[in-house]
């Protein structure tokens, strides 16, 4: 072990340190939360978390993005694997799920970030 | 001499393939929801290759093992995933091996972290968003054990004459 190598495990850490604040701390702190819904980078669904909807998404396979109570999950999903319904419910703005064999993405969007956006 | 690269390159690709076959039955779904995600584990081929053989050796045993692998059950996902991180590792290793104060555990730790970059921007690339970075400060810390435990591998495999 030489020290270079020190200096370059402080540097994949310092690396990951920052990439983790940064999501932390900069995700936006929003009253009002927006859930969007993309299949296969498409925008299929947009509304307010407040709003309970159950959405069928048929893209590669099938499954439902449930919104009810301020929080949203995936159910009956039909891909391989299944991690996006064992990634829970998410009620926070920032957060997101994904299905990657179906190429679906949920994401809860803060409405702040829409007013800086423009 | 040619016979003996080419039995070495042969069965360092049967190594690499061994061990990204493997690398599968590692729940690591249970951390990073991302199916095709790997730790990198046949990176440990591509640097000892690198240093044992030469840079173009590896990087044809590291294309040959993404491809085969997927014979063997893997998706075009994992495909896109593997080939990805490992030609992002493969740069940077070779990158890092000029610096002289890396020993091959600092390269290894390098390819690593370029590892898990490849595969999180293949997944963005995917899912056309950029929030799948999310996951990436845990895969750079995974990536900090595996990296120096497959350098401290290689650099006790550079003491073997073969």
């Amino acid at each position: 072990m030489k020290k270079g190598d020190i200096a370059a495990i402080a540097l994949v850490l310092a690396l990951a340190l920052g990439i983790f604040a940064a999501t932390v701390f900069f995700a936006p702190k929003a009253a009002s939360v927006t859930v969007e819904v993309f299949s296969s980078g498409e925008k299929i669904y947009s509304a307010p978390i407040s709003e309970n909807a159950e959405i069928p998404v048929s893209g590669d396979y099938r499954c439902t993005v449930v919104i009810r109570g301020g929080e949203v999950w995936v159910e009956n999903s039909d891909c391989p694997g299944g991690d996006c319904m064992r990634m829970g419910r998410k009620n926070r703005a920032g957060e997101t799920i994904f299905c990657l064999p179906n190429r679906v993405e949920v994401r809860l969007i803060g409405s702040d970030l829409d007013m800086i956006a423009g | 001499m040619r016979t003996k690269k080419l039995a070495l390159s042969a069965i360092l690709l049967a190594l690499a393939l061994a061990l990204s076959y493997a690398e599968r039955f590692l729940p690591l779904e249970l951390v990073i929801p991302l199916p095709g995600v790997k730790l990198g584990l046949a990176n440990v081929v591509t640097l000892y290759a690198i240093y044992a053989l030469d840079p173009l050796s590896a990087l044809a045993i590291l294309i040959l093992r993404c491809i085969m692998s997927t014979f063997f059950g893997g998706s075009v996902t994992s495909l896109a995933f593997s080939l990805a991180g490992g030609a992002l590792a493969f740069s940077v290793m070779l990158g890092a091996k000029k610096i002289s104060a890396l020993s091959e555990i600092g390269v290894s730790v390098i390819g690593a972290a370029g590892h898990n970059i490849g595969q999180i921007i293949a997944a963005a690339v995917l899912m056309r968003s950029m929030g799948v970075a999310a996951y990436l400060p845990v895969m750079l810390v995974a990536g900090v054990f595996t990296g120096v435990a497959i350098g401290f591998a290689v650099q006790r495999l550079l003491r073997i004459k073969v």
